[in-house]
């Protein structure tokens, strides 16, 4: 991954994120105007009276918020918070929550169904968004039989997005099985917080 | 000596005087838990040069090692020795066999070794105590370095001499480890603990190590470039390859070294699959949407076990590759996983949820007689057999973290090879050394 | 008693199909006496790891008092757990 030259904005968000949830990938990102409409930030929608260039400037502070919130709350990909010997974690702020399952289970919950919908409710607001799915075991059983296990709830997350209309190509999904755990404990409710899928918001544009 | 002399009179005694039926008559099936005493000598300097404690006690101490590990001898504490090893010789008449019975020793080994310049000369014996003979001698030349390994084909051998089939310390295992930190790196290591390498350092996930027949090379799943796949670690070399970039979560490589059965994971559903050695797939050989994953090649090659949810639980099923024909081998318990057949072909070791904990079984490869081998200790997963097939290593958390241990293939004498302070699991024995 | 024995046998060996019998009496106090193999294995160090166990075995705990003339006439048959060769 290369690093580039970040604004001074950037460079805020980012050190707020670092406390928050780690650092994000510092690729650009370039959402189109829609991005903001619907979204968290629709209530700054242009009145009638507005001249243009304030209009444009509202229009600019909602893209930065939308794409604020695409970098920023979801958290960073498992695979690079681990290398930077982080903790990947969803924050509570996040737009995209995180579903559960039962033990050796991947078909969906009434909660997990639930999750789902506002998540895509999300991801239709913010149709550049492009997300990876990662799907999470306890650390029950056997390691590669849960990294399949991972893959299929990352899936069904994933099948039932696209059954509410999120097109497939804005969704990837990756397994990591029982190797990336929140917590460690032996109780069910830490087992039942790490049998879960998970939602990474990615840059636009991948990062190389 | 002086006990067959016994055993013959005390026979001719009994014939003669006609006894008729013991009154108390019982049946001893055993031995018992006591294990075979043996006394293992520190090596004698046969050279000029000085002191030479390294190999003199390293070897002494890598036999012992591997004797312990293999849980049919007690190896008598070098502390309570009486004759001094730099005194005496080697050879039948040149020590007492009355210093070492007294100590309740029933065997003994004795030997001497001589550095030659970046070489070592290495005698080793093994003497009856009781009967007072030698019952194999030795003489090994190696690389002073790999003293090690000339004290492990020595306890190989003394297995051999016991129990008629060569001993497996002279191998080595793979296994993952956290090591202290976050990351799941590959490691290979000698039984005893000696000659520890790190083999992936990544700073990612690294599972699930499979060795190539020769000894050679590593298969193993890793996440180094972003998402999981598979990747072949050449360790005389030291020479990394990618074997599939496909979602790769595991596999095994067959007997012959010709083809590889992965477990590849596409759109959300794993099926199994042959690669050849390049990695391009050679066969499909399940297409369900259940999970299918684990396979495990039967000695003679003609036959796979695997782990799948078909059923709506995991459990172990046999494929015969000629006829492409599938059974079900376990039945009792909703979590079946992790198969590894036996070299001998006889059994299949997995990972059973039991009683709410992982516990080791083994199971008759035609699907009969199931037997618990660890119970009311911890998590126990994993297994992988010895290449004699008698024993096995698996990982357990019986004492906190997950840690390799090691066990007779009948469940017996389970005893802890490692203590990283991280968690290790996955082991992966690997074929014999040549 | 079986018990007792037992855990004092040691052998490793690679035949799992020998088999000895040794016969002995127990006294009042449990000392062993008049131990004697009636039938041998065909494997002298098999059988020297029998008479050693026995031997180590004594004394044992004393016979139950109503069967003292049964316990001085013991046959005990020694066979080998199979190693997996």
């Amino acid at each position: 991954m290369s690093h580039r030259p970040i604004s001074a904005l950037h460079g805020l968000i980012l050190l707020s994120l670092l406390v928050l949830a780690g650092c994000p990938s510092p690729a650009t990102t370039k959402p189109e105007t829609g991005a903001a409409a619907g979204g968290p930030g629709a209530t700054l929608g242009a009145g009638p009276t507005a001249g243009a260039a304030e209009k444009a400037a509202r229009e600019r502070a909602a893209r930065e918020k939308a794409e604020r919130e695409a970098k920023a709350t979801t958290g960073p990909r498992t695979v690079e918070a681990l290398r930077r010997g982080e903790q990947a974690r969803t924050p509570a702020a996040s737009p995209l929550k995180e579903v559960y399952f039962d033990f050796d289970r991947y078909d969906l919950r009434a909660d997990a169904r639930e999750t789902l919908k506002q998540n895509a409710d999300w991801l239709k607001a913010n149709p550049s968004a492009r997300v990876e799915i990662e799907g999470h075991c306890d650390e029950r059983g056997t390691n590669e039989y849960n990294l399949a296990l991972g893959a299929k709830r990352a899936q069904a997350a994933k099948d039932y997005l696209v059954s509410l209309g999120i097109a497939a190509n804005r969704l990837s999904t990756i397994s990591y099985g029982e190797e990336v755990p929140v917590c460690r404990d032996k109780t069910e409710e830490c087992w039942q917080r790490n049998r879960r899928t998970r939602f990474v918001i990615l840059p636009t544009r991948p990062a190389s | 000596m002086i006990g067959r002399v016994l055993a013959l009179f005390f026979l001719c005694f009994s014939l003669a005087a006609h006894p008729l039926q013991a009154q108390v008559r019982g049946l001893i099936i055993g031995p018992g838990a006591e294990r075979y005493p043996i006394a293992v000598s520190p090596l004698k300097n046969q050279g000029s040069g000085p002191d030479g404690k390294r190999f003199s006690e390293g070897i002494a101490d890598t036999i012992a090692r591997d004797l312990t590990l293999s849980g049919w001898f007690r190896v008598l504490d070098r502390s309570a020795y009486i004759e001094d090893p730099q005194r005496t010789g080697i050879t039948l008449g040149s020590f007492d066999f009355r210093d070492w019975s007294i100590l309740g020793a029933e065997a003994l080994i004795k030997g001497g070794f001589t550095p030659q310049g970046e070489d070592l000369l290495v005698e080793l014996r093994l003497f009856d105590v009781y009967q007072a003979k030698e019952v194999v001698g030795k003489r090994y030349t190696g690389k002073a370095k790999d003293f090690r390994r000339i004290a492990h084909k020595f306890a190989d051998e003394i297995i051999f001499q016991f129990t008629g089939v060569r001993g497996a310390f002279d191998s080595r295992f793979a296994y993952v480890s956290t090591g202290g930190g976050r990351f799941k790196e590959i490691y290979v290591s000698h039984l005893d603990g000696s000659d520890k390498m790190q083999v992936t350092d990544n700073r990612t996930i690294n599972l699930s190590p499979a060795w190539t027949p020769d000894g050679r090379s590593i298969l193993y799943t890793s996440y180094k470039e972003g998402n999981p796949s598979l990747y072949v670690f050449d360790l005389f070399a030291g020479k990394d390859t990618k074997f599939s970039s496909r979602g790769g979560l595991g596999g095994k490589w067959s007997p012959d070294g010709r083809l590889a059965a992965v477990s590849l994971e596409r759109e959300g559903n794993t099926d199994i699959y042959l690669l050849d050695r390049s990695g391009k797939t050679a066969r499909r050989l399940t297409d369900d949407m259940a999970i299918d994953v684990s396979p495990s090649w039967s000695p003679d090659g003609n036959r796979l076990a695997f782990v799948s949810n078909r059923s709506g639980t995991p459990q172990i099923y046999i494929l015969e590759l000629a006829s492409g024909k599938t059974r079900r081998l376990t039945y009792s318990g909703g979590y079946n996983t992790s198969p590894d057949w036996s070299p001998k072909g006889d059994r299949i070791a997995y990972t059973g949820r039991y009683g709410g904990r992982f516990n080791i079984f083994t199971i008759d490869a035609q699907g009969g007689n199931p037997m618990l081998l660890t119970s009311n200790s911890g998590d126990n997963e994993d297994a992988s057999w010895s290449p004699d097939g008698r024993f096995l290593l698996f990982t357990s958390n019986r004492r906190g973290r997950y840690q390799i241990h090691i066990m007779q293939a009948n469940g017996e004498s389970q005893q802890r090879l490692t203590a990283s302070g991280g968690d290790d699991t996955n082991p992966s024995w690997s074929p014999r050394s040549e | 008693m079986l018990r007792v024995i037992r855990d004092r046998w040691t052998w490793v060996g690679p035949r799992s199909d020998l088999e000895v019998t040794v016969r002995f009496g127990i006294r009042e106090n449990g000392q062993i006496v008049g131990l004697r193999i009636i039938r041998l294995s065909g494997d002298p160090s098999y059988d020297d790891s029998v008479l050693r166990a026995v031997a180590k075995a004594s004394p044992l705990p004393p016979p139950p008092e109503n069967y003292r003339k049964e316990f001085m006439d013991v046959e005990l048959t020694f066979r080998p757990k199979d190693l997996g060769g």
